[in-house]
């Protein structure tokens, strides 16, 4: 065996425990052999540069070939975008169910809506400034004492006497909206928008308050649509209906 | 490990298969592998600042790299190719970066570390280390480019960790045997050409 291939099978762990002690040996004794030792190991170490250098440059060539194809792991700047694209996405869900909340969530029902409504508009009956008390002006004064059974009384005792009043149609409705007798409210409201002899009518104003504070299935739809209508035909209360279509929808 | 296979990328297993079972697919395997992983030269640019082109160069360590310990059997299988990969290139670009930061003349040397030398015992070693630095490498170099075509293919190829039998399958040789006579036929021609000239 010469010493080339004595070296080779030391390397491949061809030599056995006594024969890698002789090998150890002979490095340290036989300076011609260290050299060829030497030779060896620096040979392997060139090849393996090459070695090296030749797959880098297929590797650049590999590189490129990507880049030129448009590989999307290549493109610019992709990974920070895809990674945070999840974030972004869930971001993007907490921000429409924030704005959701802040938007609808938060928003008061049309019942509540009504109900402000109710006690800052309709909380006082306008009075007349006359020295005499007829039983309108009666009516309204027990209303704006808080004396609302009683107002309602002498309303509907006016109206036995002549239905044609409308005042007292409207406050009688009033204050079964105040009692939240919501019903006979929208029925004297109804009475009073089938007068059609009006110059000013505010009956289906007044429908559409009743049926968002009694808020039924369909009330809330059906009081926009009639709040639409008072809008549209330029009615009586037609910026209260404009303000209440903003707030609530 | 990646059990998934998509038609541009090949599992785990496939690669580790080619890689290590002959040397037919082997080429063919190193490439899939650079292929399959090549998003990290971006992620080299982009979380440890390099520049593309050392970037490049070390995904490309790092891909030489994994070759070596997969075919030397020493990926043991535990985590997927990409966690193995990962680590030994974010060392790599910390190494670079570090290399770039200390002293930019000694990145590019110009032979690998002969770590065939950690073979030896320290006695032994010492005296070769001695030996292996006053080597004249470019006239080795050029001995070397000297070789036939046959000859530095076959050297090449059992420096790649190709055995004496993969290479005869590889170059179409009888058997092992005439490979290894071949080739240290071949390292004997090299030897008496770069000591004719040392000396």
């Amino acid at each position: 065996m010469n010493s080339l291939e004595y070296i080779d099978d030391y390397f491949k762990g061809l030599l056995t425990d006594a024969q890698k002690e002789e090998f150890e040996r002979r490095v340290q004794s036989d300076p011609s052999f260290a050299e060829e030792l030497a030779f060896y190991i620096n040979a392997q170490a060139l090849l393996k540069d090459d070695l090296i250098a030749e797959k880098k440059e297929r590797f650049k060539d590999l590189y490129r070939q990507n880049k030129s194809a448009a590989n999307p792991a290549l493109a610019a700047n992709p990974t920070p975008v895809r990674r945070l694209r999840p974030f972004a996405i869930a971001a993007s869900i907490l921000a429409i169910v924030v704005a959701a909340w802040l938007i609808f969530g938060s928003q008061p029902g049309p019942d509540k809506i009504a109900g402000r409504y109710i006690d800052t508009q309709l909380r006082n009956l306008p009075v007349k400034m006359s020295s005499v008390q007829d039983s309108l002006q009666k009516g309204i004064t027990l209303y704006n004492n808080g004396q609302l059974p009683e107002a309602l009384n002498l309303f509907q005792r006016m109206l036995q006497q002549d239905s044609a009043k409308v005042l007292a149609k409207t406050y009688a409705g009033i204050v079964c909206l105040r009692l939240q007798d919501y019903d006979k409210a929208l029925d004297y409201f109804q009475q009073l928008e089938a007068d059609t002899a009006l110059y000013s009518n505010p009956a289906l104003f007044y429908q559409s308050i009743t049926l968002m504070k009694r808020n039924h299935p369909g009330d809330s739809q059906k009081a926009r649509q009639l709040l639409q209508l008072v809008v549209d035909r330029d009615l009586d209360k037609k910026e209260d209906a404009q303000q209440l279509l903003l707030k609530h929808w | 490990m990646r059990p998934e296979k998509t038609l541009s990328l090949p599992t785990d297993t496939e690669i580790i298969d080619n890689l290590t079972r002959d040397g037919h697919n082997r080429r063919k395997a190193e490439d899939q592998l650079f292929n399959g992983f090549i998003y990290f030269v971006k992620e080299g640019i982009r979380k440890y600042s390099l520049e593309e082109e050392e970037a490049l160069d070390v995904y490309s360590d790092t891909i030489i790299s994994a070759i070596e310990k997969i075919t030397g059997g020493l990926f043991e299988g535990r985590s997927s190719l990409k966690t193995y990969l990962f680590r030994i290139f974010h060392n790599k670009c910390v190494d670079r970066i570090r290399q770039l930061t200390t002293n930019k003349n000694k990145i590019h040397r110009n032979t690998a570390s002969p770590d065939l030398l950690s073979h030896l015992s320290d006695s032994a070693k010492s005296i070769v280390q001695h030996l292996v630095e006053q080597a004249d490498f470019q006239l080795l170099k050029e001995r070397l480019s000297e070789l036939g075509d046959s000859c530095r293919k076959m050297l090449g190829l059992f420096a790649d960790g190709y055995s004496d039998k993969e290479i005869a399958v590889a170059m179409e040789y009888k058997t092992a045997e005439v490979v290894k006579t071949s080739r240290l036929r071949c390292l004997e021609k090299l030897r008496q050409s770069y000591n004719l000239l040392k000396h």
